[in-house]
């Protein structure tokens, strides 16, 4: 009850500034309400510094993200300079290396036999991922196709494209409409040339398609070892949009923009960027 | 596809397989892995080629070759591993299995016809590499939980087919696991463990965790259930799930485990922290999950797993079920955090029609099954079950049943909640099987089983369980219950081929035919009497425990259908019984119930708790009258029903509510009781450290005698005598409510007439001597000891108050008894019985007997009071003027007033 009654004097500092700045005009006296106001901002600010994680945590913070994200080198790197201890299991980062990179270079064939042999049941059981990897598979087979020099490539050329549908995707496609869609338009791949084909289908053919892919699989591997699927970073940036959020729709006083610090542009833009004060 | 398997297991000897080709055939293998994940349809198809034989040719060959480093299973994992290419070539040969148990139960007959699950749990036993052990845990879990898919099938209800993994020997392998997983505690082996505690539910085994639990103190087995909840809130999903699991398991165990005398409120303190924790930390993350599972909102913070969501949609009520279950105090934490509130939809929404999932498109015809009969069962798989979505439309509805039967065992705010909820209707609907011409063959005929069409055996009991403790509430059974007919489908399930069934369908009929349940005419009608009377009447000499466990509750049953009943009634039950039958069975037809008495030295029996009037489990914290008495509370099946005795037995027990043990060893008296539940078998394996005298009592203490007399207790012989004492109880009981009311003369009549007063006095008599002494002589038996031992005093308490009931008839009746003096003789010890109840029930039967029926008795009154002179009742009951317990004194003081006015 006392926060919330705390928010609400907030609130009317805010509105008495606001008043008080038309009338400061035509006056030029230093506008105390003004400095109530910045000073709302000011104890914002202050607080976020006062706010003083311990660089031990912060480096934990990111020797996660290297190890959840797959980067065992930089790990490896970052643990001998923060002296924390290394990453436990290297050799399980790697091995999700080897798959993002197969998946990344379009070798789904590999990417699949890597998976299967860190565990079969991630495949067996999520009938969904397997399915998508099965499905760049034939965007990769239909791509080599239509990258061959040379005019339209001869039907006979969707030969090993036709085959690897057949046994590979078809016999799920009934089973959801979800894959059914899917199905078709990857094939329908084969009709068009590339120059004709409208953006659903060219986004197919984006590479984008394979790192969206290659990140859920990293998430069906961690979640298959009973790891935390997502580095911990992402959740406490989610955790902090959230908060946010909740608090201006408490209308707590926050600066409009509060920059993460992850984009140089947030360094230079303004630090103060309340459009009221100017 | 043909070459590929040569090439796995090229025929002829592989002892000396070169390095080369073991390399091949691990290339062979894993190439046949990547061909089979996540398509069925080939998993068929290279069933059908010989796989199955292939892998157990493959895993078994190398476990022999691989036996020189067999390894302690029980020991650390050795720090440096050498991966060899026969790991390797197991690893995958096991990667395969697991995938095709994945398939579902279609794939389960072929793998058990070839031995698999033994093969895993060899393969099992004989490494510590982590991979492959995993792997191999991970494909016994899989073909276990595709067996439970199969044995909810309607269509093979008499199939015969039974994975059973936990032999001794697995057990020991298993719990050598978990003991080196809980020393270290590495991802993989968590992992380990959530698939192990999975095995074990899908048993419903507590073994595994009785035999870690065994042995430790009370802080190690906290400290486990901390480091379980710390676990369970660490983790997400169906991983939570698991680690609420095994905590509930933990405690389960525990409780039944529960018997340190030595520092008593040190340990009770000790173990209330326990509960305490788990009400404020574990339970609600199970209600939580249930909450989740009911809103269909996903576990995790994003998962893309459907498959981990499903899981938890199907297992999360009967976790909670399982945490809660005989706890009165945890299930009001549950219902506290919503329980109720979102178990209920689960319920409901499990009736709600599915889409059947549209089947998979072959590019190839498939092949019929014309020639699948000639193959040899390993190359065949059976039939795929019910349909997924109806399968977990039934695993959902079981589990919510379950966790219902557990929120309603005790409180009846709880029951009137359910009620409100609405979910009465769906109890009764879940009480119809499948209509038994149903086949899940039929969807080839473009009929597909619905969540609608019928319920699964496990839903079935599941039903009976949450009919059974919702009906505990009297204004329930008077209202909604009867209002939602539950009588009928109850009635049917009495005649289930599932002898589980029936025995669940006995246990809910219990309360249904108590005298004031609105349901005892129409069940009488449907002909509840002869079914029962059947059931008690049917199982075989020397049977197993299952079929005793339905005869007590048949008769149980039997006895309250007795209280208050008109005569016609009364007559024709004991006819259809047949008199000489029930005599048969309250002497108890097998007489090496009674050998057990040959305790050497005249053994300290630790006792059971006796259920107690009001159900409760017994207080430990109150200390008892003799304050040196062991009394343990123990999770038997048979003691699960025991509340449903508080409406059973007629009014000298009625109003007996408060708690308490078993009184063995009575300091005051030197006197010896066997437990209710006949404890004191100690044969010379097990004799205790210590004689047992006053004096020495703490040293019996020690966990080494506690142990075992836990291992005794686990015998099957023992049990077998539990449950015969429990039969003969409710014998007694029986004929007790017979007697009892208005009709007590004309039903003592017919009883003289049908067995003849000897007999019924002489047995009666031979329920209160001295066990294992011929009551006919008072002398010789089996035991040469000082003490005497007596009987149980659950079967003391019945025959004294058999003993009120005659003493209540007619004056000649009551002259009868006063005649028996071979029964007076053996009665007068009881006079001093540890167990109040015993004494109060005495005193009862004193007081009728010297009660003056009208003006003509006064003759016949006064000569029996001199009888009980005579025989030192008299001075007996005026020893317990002094009694420690007010209601014995009361009784004690009426009685010595009778007494001098006569």
């Amino acid at each position: 009850m006392a926060l919330g009654a705390w928010y609400l004097d907030l609130h009317e500092c805010r509105h008495v500034a606001r008043s008080t700045d038309t009338h400061l005009k035509s006056s030029s006296t230093v506008s105390p309400p003004s400095s109530i106001m910045r000073s709302t901002h000011a104890s914002f600010t202050r607080k976020v510094e006062e706010m003083k994680p311990s660089k031990s945590d912060i480096n934990w913070v990111i020797m996660d993200y290297l190890v959840s994200e797959g980067y065992p080198g930089a790990a490896e790197k970052f643990a001998q300079e923060t002296n924390l201890p290394g990453p436990v299991d290297n050799e399980s980062i790697r091995e999700r290396v080897r798959v993002r990179n197969a998946i990344h270079g379009g070798r789904l064939d590999e990417a699949i036999e890597l998976i299967n042999e860190i565990d079969p049941e991630i495949l067996d059981n999520n009938h969904l991922l397997h399915f998508h990897l099965l499905q760049l598979q034939l965007i990769e087979i239909i791509r080599t196709v239509l990258a061959k020099p040379g005019s339209n490539p001869a039907a006979t050329d969707f030969l090993p494209a036709i085959k690897f549908a057949t046994e590979q995707l078809s016999p799920r496609a009934p089973t959801d409409p979800k894959y059914q869609q899917a199905l078709e338009r990857t094939m329908a791949l084969m009709i068009f040339p590339p120059e004709k084909m409208t953006p659903e289908f060219k986004e197919l053919l984006d590479e984008e398609l394979r790192r969206k892919v290659a990140v859920d699989v990293n998430k069906a591997i961690l979640e298959s070892r009973g790891e935390r699927s997502e580095a911990k970073i992402r959740q406490l940036i989610k955790a902090r949009a959230w908060a946010e959020q909740e608090a201006k729709a408490a209308k707590v006083d926050l600066p409009a923009y509060i920059p993460l610090g992850l984009d140089a542009a947030d360094e230079l833009g303004g630090v103060d960027g309340d459009a009221m004060v100017s | 596809m043909a070459d590929t398997l040569a090439a796995i297991y090229p025929m002829g000897s592989m002892e000396a397989l070169p390095e080369v080709e073991l390399e091949a055939q691990a290339t062979a293998l894993r190439m046949l892995k990547n061909e089979i994940v996540g398509h069925d349809q080939r998993k068929e198809r290279q069933v059908c080629d010989g796989v199955v034989d292939m892998l157990v040719g493959v895993l078994s060959l190398h476990q022999r070759t691989t036996g020189s480093r067999k390894s302690d299973a029980n020991g650390p994992t050795p720090v440096t591993w050498s991966w060899t290419q026969k790991d390797e070539v197991r690893l995958q040969a096991t990667f395969v299995i697991c995938t095709l148990a994945n398939g579902g139960a279609a794939f389960v007959p072929p793998l058990l016809a070839a031995g698999m699950p033994q093969v895993l749990m060899d393969s099992l036993a004989q490494t510590t590499a982590p991979r492959l052990r995993t792997a191999t845990l991970q494909a016994l879990w899989n073909i276990v939980s595709a067996w439970s898919a199969l044995q909810v099938d309607p269509g093979e209800a008499a199939s015969t087919v039974c994975v059973d993994i936990l032999t001794k020997q697995g057990i020991d392998v298993l719990s050598g696991i978990l003991r080196s997983t809980l020393s270290d505690g590495a991802h993989i082996q968590q992992l380990q463990l959530r698939l192990i505690a999975d095995i074990n539910q899908e048993r419903r085994g507590l073994s595994v965790f009785e035999s870690i639990t065994q042995g430790g103190d009370v802080d190690h087995v906290n400290a486990l259930c901390s480091w379980l909840l710390l676990l369970a809130r660490s983790m997400q999903g169906h991983s939570r799930l698991v680690a609420l699991r095994l905590l509930a398991l933990v405690n389960n165990a525990v409780d039944a485990d529960s018997f340190d005398v030595g520092h008593r409120s040190e340990y009770m303190q000790k173990n209330r922290e326990r509960k305490k924790q788990i009400a404020l930390l574990g339970v609600p993350l199970a209600a939580k999950l249930v909450q989740m599972a009911s809103e269909g909102r996903s576990s995790g913070s994003d998962r893309s797993a459907d498959h981990d969501d499903m899981l938890v949609k199907e297992q999360a009520c009967n976790v909670l079920a399982l945490l809660v279950r005989d706890f009165d105090e945890l299930q009001v934490a549950a219902v506290d955090a919503g329980a109720i509130k979102h178990v209920c939809p689960i319920l409901k929404k499990s009736f709600d029609p599915v889409p059947p999932a549209k089947p998979m498109w072959s590019a190839r015809r498939t092949a019929g099954n014309a020639d699948s009969t000639s193959s040899p069962p390993t190359r065949r798989p059976g039939s795929q079950g019910l349909p997924p979505e109806t399968l977990h439309a039934m695993r959902c509805r079981q589990g919510a049943l379950q966790a219902l039967a557990a929120l309603a065992e005790k409180e009846d705010v709880h029951r009137k909640a359910i009620v409100e909820a609405g979910v009465v209707p769906c109890i009764f609907d879940s009480l119809k099987p499948f209509p038994p011409d149903y086949s899940t063959d039929d969807k080839r005929r473009g009929q597909v089983v619905g969540p609608k069409d019928g319920n699964t055996t496990a839903v079935l009991l599941a039903a009976c369980r949450a009919a059974k403790t919702m009906a505990r509430s009297v204004s329930l059974l008077r209202t909604s219950l009867i209002d939602a007919g539950i009588a009928k489908p109850i009635f049917q399930l009495l005649h289930h081929a599932d002898p589980e069934v029936q025995l669940a369908a006995t246990d809910a009929c219990i309360n249904l035919l108590l005298e004031f349940s609105p349901m005892r005419e129409d069940l009488i009608a449907e002909g509840v009497v002869k079914t029962l009377c059947s059931q008690a009447k049917r199982c075989g000499l020397g049977g197993a425990n299952g079929d005793l466990r339905l005869r007590v509750s048949s008769l149980w049953a039997l006895k309250h259908l007795m209280s208050a009943s008109p005569r016609e009634i009364k007559v024709k039950t004991l006819e259809e019984l047949g008199s000489g039958w029930l005599i048969g069975i309250i002497r108890g037809e097998q007489q090496q119930a009674r050998e057990y008495v040959s305790a050497p030295g005249g053994g300290v029996s630790v006792g059971l708790s006796a259920p107690n009037a009001a159900g409760e489990r017994v207080d430990l914290l109150n200390p008892q009258s003799s304050g040196m008495d062991v009394d343990v509370d123990e999770a038997d099946p048979l003691a699960e029903e025991d509340d449903e005795q508080q409406y059973g037995n007629d009014e000298e027990c009625a109003n007996d509510e408060e708690g308490d043990g078993e009184v063995m060893f009575d300091i005051s008296s030197s006197t010896h009781y066997q437990a209710s539940q006949l404890r004191s078998t100690l044969n010379k394996h097990h004799h205790p450290p210590t004689s047992p005298t006053a004096t020495q009592v703490p040293a019996f203490n020690s966990r080494r005698y506690l142990s075992s007399v836990r291992a005794i207790e686990q015998t099957p012989a023992l049990r077998a005598q539990q449950a015969e004492v429990a039969v003969q109880e409710q014998a007694l009981d029986f004929i007790r409510n017979l007697l009892n009311g208005e009709d007590c003369a004309s039903m003592f009549d017919h009883l003289l007439q049908l067995i003849g007063a000897g007999r019924i006095f002489d047995v009666l008599t031979e329920k209160l001597v001295p066990v294992g002494i011929d009551p006919a002589t008072g002398s010789g038996g089996a035991t040469s000891s000082t003490r005497p031992i007596y009987g149980p005093s659950a079967l003391i308490i019945s025959t004294v108050n058999i003993l009120t009931h005659i003493a209540n008839a007619l004056p000649r009746h009551k002259q009868l008894l006063i005649a028996q003096k071979p029964l007076l003789k053996a009665w007068l010890p009881h006079f001093i019985h540890p167990d109040r109840k015993v004494r109060v029930a005495c005193v009862w039967a004193v007081n009728s007997l010297t009660w003056i029926d009208d003006e003509s008795d006064r003759r016949d009154a006064r000569q029996r009071a001199q009888e009980l002179r005579a025989c030192g009742i008299e001075g007996a009951v005026r020893r317990l003027l002094g009694d420690e317990d007010l209601d014995v004194r009361e009784r004690a003081r009426t009685g010595v007033r009778q007494f001098e006015q006569l």
